[in-house]
């Protein structure tokens, strides 16, 4: 921790708001992207974000020097994100299906913009899409996935593999969608 | 289900390469609701180091003090531990002594307030020692002194020759001899009554008729509460 931001996480702590100010300019364009993985809609996401903040604000006491501060945040975040699953009741889980495609492991995120792979994770049901964004992008064990959400591990792990398996799916389909036009 | 052939960490890896560097802009809206809620609900300030010092000095000062009442307590403990303890003789002066006597009209009655206030006296015995001053037992000593001088002459004690004078032998009539012994057999129950009476009891003060009733296993209740085994 160098001694600016030791001083900058100190006026934080005493609540000045110029300091509030910064913090959120500085990572909120971030934060926004992993409550828009989980929100469904985009007011579910700024939802989110309010709180994730208002989480941030309230507890900097509790913060340790030792780490990083955004890590910090991120997981403030994802915490609301598992809060607001709970708080709606109904969760929608990906079916089990006996057929499905084979599909190559050549997928072409690379190429894709921050809507698309959104609305890629938006198409998965809520459930589903909330097991895959902890293991694959906020990176939770199933074992910890389990434990948030209050489900087994062996659910965790088949709708790991059903979000893979539609996302690939949804991939190939716009791949040959931009082939043909 | 037929699974995809890409492996779980591989796929994650991909999407996270994917999702690195991308932002996007909040509205200006949500720093707005959190400015006004964050101004609804005040943060927790810091103290100043200042009040951190204090608080640290007036902890350390009160664990300290702690500490030392803890050992002063303790010590004293053991002081008042060593000091000799009063004789339950003693203490049995703390019951009053017209809590002792017992009710005569009733048996029942006259056992159950004895248990009682054997209780009660143990009580007093257990909880008093420590805490009784000097002085204070020294003023119940002496009462106690004449609690036995007013009990040795008191009027529910028969004023036998023998607690007058009890160096002097003095011949007694034949008949009283007999009555007042209590290794005695009680045969006849007619002869009982007359032995209560003359043991505890003022004759003048016996009702003219007795009345005896049949209670459990043979045995015969007078209603003078004397109960005798047929």
């Amino acid at each position: 921790v160098t001694f600016s931001t030791k001083q900058f996480i100190e006026k934080l702590q005493q609540g000045d708001q110029q300091s509030q100010k910064l913090l959120y300019q500085a990572h909120a364009p971030k934060l926004f992207v992993v409550c828009k993985r989980y929100g469904k809609t985009t007011a579910e996401a700024e939802d989110l974000l309010q709180e994730a903040f208002l989480l941030i604000f309230q507890n900097i006491n509790s913060f340790k020097h030792n780490s990083n501060l955004y890590t910090w945040m991120h997981r403030i975040t994802v915490n609301s994100a598992i809060r607001a699953f709970h708080k709606d009741k109904k969760h929608d889980w990906a079916p089990d299906h006996n057929q499905h495609e084979i599909v190559s492991d050549e997928t072409p995120l690379d190429n894709l913009a921050l809507g698309d792979l959104l609305n890629l994770i938006d198409q998965l049901p809520k459930g589903c899409r909330t097991v895959f964004n902890l293991f694959a992008l906020d990176g939770y064990s199933h074992q910890e996935i389990a434990e948030a959400l209050q489900i087994n591990v062996g659910t965790s792990k088949s709708q790991y593999a059903r979000a893979k398996a539609l996302l690939q799916e949804s991939l190939k389909k716009q791949d040959r969608y931009y082939e043909t036009n | 289900m037929k699974q995809t052939n890409i492996p779980d960490d591989r796929f994650a890896e991909q999407w996270q390469k994917a999702f690195e560097n991308k932002t996007l802009e909040p509205p200006s809206h949500v720093w707005d609701t959190l400015q006004t809620e964050l101004s609804a609900q005040p943060l927790p300030k810091v103290p100043a180091k200042g009040l951190i010092l204090n608080k640290i000095v007036l902890s350390t000062v009160a664990a300290v003090a702690s500490v030392g009442l803890a050992y002063w307590l303790l010590t004293t403990r053991v002081n008042t531990e060593t000091m000799p303890k009063p004789t339950p003789s003693e203490t049995e002066i703390v019951v009053p002594a017209q809590v002792e006597e017992p009710i005569k009209n009733n048996a029942g009655k006259s056992q159950k307030s004895s248990k009682k206030q054997e209780l009660a006296r143990k009580k007093i015995i257990f909880v008093m020692p420590d805490l009784i001053p000097d002085s204070i037992v020294e003023q119940r000593e002496a009462k106690k002194l004449i609690d036995t001088v007013e009990t040795n002459t008191s009027p529910n004690i028969q004023e036998t020759p023998e607690n007058i004078l009890p160096n002097l032998s003095i011949q007694k009539p034949k008949q009283e001899q007999q009555e007042v012994a209590p290794t005695n057999p009680i045969k006849e129950s007619e002869k009982v009554p007359v032995l209560v009476e003359e043991q505890y009891f003022n004759p003048n003060a016996l009702p003219s008729k007795i009345k005896t009733k049949r209670t459990k296993k043979g045995k015969f209740s007078f209603g003078l509460g004397g109960t005798v085994q047929q």
